[in-house]
């Protein structure tokens, strides 16, 4: 279908784009350009002074072992937190589908934790699985016996940080399949119910593969998010650790950069993350856009 | 096939509406009955609490004698065809025919026979392999009872199945429906708001108003014998006129203002003085030349001045209006010249044509 729109007035359409593209050149084209620049320099740690090396930052950060062992966290940290949330969220979206009609309270109530800044969602999960004073690493030592220790243990802490990840996620992507479900056209599956499929196979068959535009937008949604949104929460709650358990790309460039003083290593990597996030988008638009679109 | 039989079946939807009540009927194995009535009455609520999509609050539904207020849709050997025909849009026509058949565990070279065969009952097999945002409506309707007829289903139940589609195209498929009926024998229930479709499929009527079956009978029963004010006006284009009336001491029926409408062969004792609704038809309504004035008690007699008329091809509707102000319409042929606005005309009916209902009850007497 042809959507485009006709102006008579051939300056009206440039004012009305130009605030996106001021906000877009102020805040990413020029900071990614600075980063583009930053990563081809090595600075001295007071600023003073800067030497052009060419790709010798993105060769240091290759050839560094905790770098690369940042992409592994990066990646499990980000595949768990996708799949965590997309598999809770939408169990919570078809429950509450099912009684939403008549009541709204339960939905407002699901919406809370997206409405907490990623830092105090950080610090909530801090205080409730702290070793000493949490209630909740209270409960797993007296339930199963194990003891928590996020300081120490470096599995622990990055279960702790997909836990609260995946918690600060949930109300997003509930919101979006609990919407994506009611726009199911409740005939649809009452026509699967006289056509003899039971409620399992109603889900899988025509629930689940109506809901594949929304899921698959969710699912870059979340991946992005987990990669390079969580830096906040990560940071609030373990600090990276220990011992760079927790240390996923994003942690990487703030710890490189704001701790190390390397603005050359911490720009380096800033451009391989704007690397990826590029790829995922072209991903999405010229793969997942096709695909779902029945 | 199957015989279906609803006792006394009631809907009281959970927040409080009740929307229908003391539903009772028997569908014959092979019947074709259509539930018609106004937006609203109760018409869909009824047939999904036959598909078993909504509960059943009271009473009972039988089909074959046995009870199944407590049958998952599934199993109750039912199809139906809704009205925005529900195809699922992320499988072809030929996957939406066999989705019920796989479900049911048929085999592969089953399912293909029966989708050939229906596909070529209903011209779909061009189609099969088409997606369903890639067809018309027409095409999508036909789809929506292919997948209806492939399953084989006891009973087929219909929601409005055409009232999405323009004018022409519904013409022909309440022919094609009517046709495949035929063929295949089976019960159908139709449900509708349009009293064209219902007149002319329709084995049996039932009419619903408020939740209630008002009448249920043949179509041409009930136009002819309409058991009461709300089906009398109901059925039929344009519409029965009724008049406000009553009934004199000496079995005179007289309009409100007084002129004597008829005088009944035998008058109705214990109606005297009370007040009536008298119905008739628009083609049951015949121009009397002026002059003849000399009024036969054999027939009803209205002096009406002429609103204006309305050639429609085939008919001719004259509207016009009594000494009291109140309208009526007249058919007259095709060839009938137009009568000028504001001249006066007397008109005169067949007593046997009159329909005489009560004023409070509604009722037929
Ligand atoms: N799910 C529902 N909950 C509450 N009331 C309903 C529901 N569905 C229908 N109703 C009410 O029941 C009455 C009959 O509805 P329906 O059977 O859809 O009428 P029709 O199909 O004849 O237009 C209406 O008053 C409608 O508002
Ligand atoms: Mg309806």
């Amino acid at each position: 279908m042809e959507k485009r729109v006709f102006f008579r007035d051939p300056v009206l359409p440039y004012l009305l784009v130009a605030p996106q593209i001021v906000i877009t050149v102020v805040f990413f084209l020029w900071p990614s350009y600075q980063a583009l620049e930053s990563a081809l320099y090595v600075e001295d740690a007071f600023g003073f002074s800067r030497q052009f090396v060419g790709l010798d930052n993105f060769r240091a950060i290759f050839a560094d072992k905790v770098y690369l062992r940042a992409f592994g966290v990066t990646l499990v940290f980000g595949l768990s937190v996708t799949v965590l949330t997309m598999a809770l969220s939408l169990g919570l979206a078809v429950a509450a589908d099912r009684v939403l009609r008549a009541s709204t309270a339960y939905r407002t109530f699901l919406i809370w934790p997206y409405a907490v800044a990623p830092a105090i969602a950080g610090v909530l999960w801090y205080f409730m699985m702290n070793p000493t004073i949490g209630i909740v690493a209270y409960w797993i030592e007296a339930l199963s016996g194990t003891e928590w220790n996020h300081y120490v243990n470096g599995n622990q802490a990055l279960i702790l940080v997909i836990i609260a990840a995946t918690w600060k996620q949930i109300s997003y992507n509930f919101l979006f399949f609990l919407a994506g479900l009611q726009s199911i056209p409740r005939a649809l599956v009452e026509a699967a119910a006289i056509d003899r499929a039971g409620p399992a196979r109603r889900f899988w068959t025509i629930i689940f593969p109506l809901l594949a535009p929304t899921t698959f937008f969710l699912l870059v949604v979340n991946l992005v998010y987990a990669f390079f949104d969580t830096f906040s929460l990560i940071d609030a709650t373990t600090n990276g650790g220990p011992a760079n358990a927790t240390s996923t790309l994003v942690v990487k460039v703030y710890q490189s950069g704001f701790v190390g003083q390397d603005y050359g290593a911490s720009a380096a990597q800033s451009v391989v993350l704007m690397v990826i996030v590029m790829a995922m988008t072209v991903l999405q638009f010229r793969y997942i856009d096709r695909r779902v679109n029945y | 096939m199957a015989q279906l039989e609803l006792n006394g079946l009631g809907k009281t939807y959970a927040g409080g509406v009740r929307a229908v009540r003391d539903i009772h009927a028997v569908v014959e194995d092979g019947e074709f009955v259509v539930l018609v009535g106004p937006s609203g009455c109760g018409k869909s609520t009824i047939l999904r609490m036959i598909a078993g999509l909504e509960t059943i609050t009271e009473g009972e539904l039988r089909i074959d004698g046995i009870r199944v207020n407590e049958t998952e849709p599934g199993a109750r050997d039912i199809a139906m065809v809704f009205q925005n025909y529900a195809l699922y849009p992320h499988m072809s026509v030929r996957g939406n025919m066999e989705y019920g058949l796989r479900n049911e565990g048929r085999p592969r070279a089953e399912i293909n026979q029966r989708i050939d065969e229906a596909a070529r009952m209903l011209q779909l097999t061009a189609l099969l392999d088409r997606q369903p945002r890639q067809l018309s409506g027409g095409q999508r309707q036909r789809v929506a009872m292919g997948r209806a007829i492939v399953r084989n289903p006891k009973v087929f139940l219909f929601d409005e199945p055409l009232s999405n589609l323009d004018a022409k195209l519904r013409t022909q498929l309440r022919a094609e429906l009517k046709a495949l009926h035929r063929k295949l024998g089976a019960t159908f229930i139709y449900v509708t708001h349009d009293q064209v479709e219902a007149m002319s499929l329709a084995d049996r009527i039932a009419i619903l108003n408020g939740g209630e079956i008002q009448q249920l009978a043949a179509p041409l029963d009930i136009y002819r014998r309409p058991a009461n004010r709300f089906v009398a006006e109901f059925i039929g284009n344009p519409a029965m006129n009724i008049l406000e009336g009553h009934m004199s001491d000496d079995g005179w029926v007289l309009m409100d203002q007084g002129q004597p409408l008829l005088r009944l062969p035998s008058p109705i004792a214990d109606r005297a003085g009370q007040p009536l609704a008298i119905g008739i038809r628009p083609e049951h309504l015949h121009p009397a030349p002026l002059g003849e004035g000399q009024q036969t008690h054999a027939l009803a007699s209205l002096q009406v001045k002429v609103d204006f008329t309305e050639h429609l091809g085939a008919d001719c509707i004259v509207h016009a209006r009594l000494e009291n102000g109140a309208t009526v319409a007249l058919r007259l042929g095709g060839n009938a010249r137009a009568i000028a606005a504001d001249s006066p005309l007397s008109l005169c009916a067949d007593p046997a044509d009159l329909h005489l209902f009560d004023r409070q009850s509604g009722q037929r007497i």
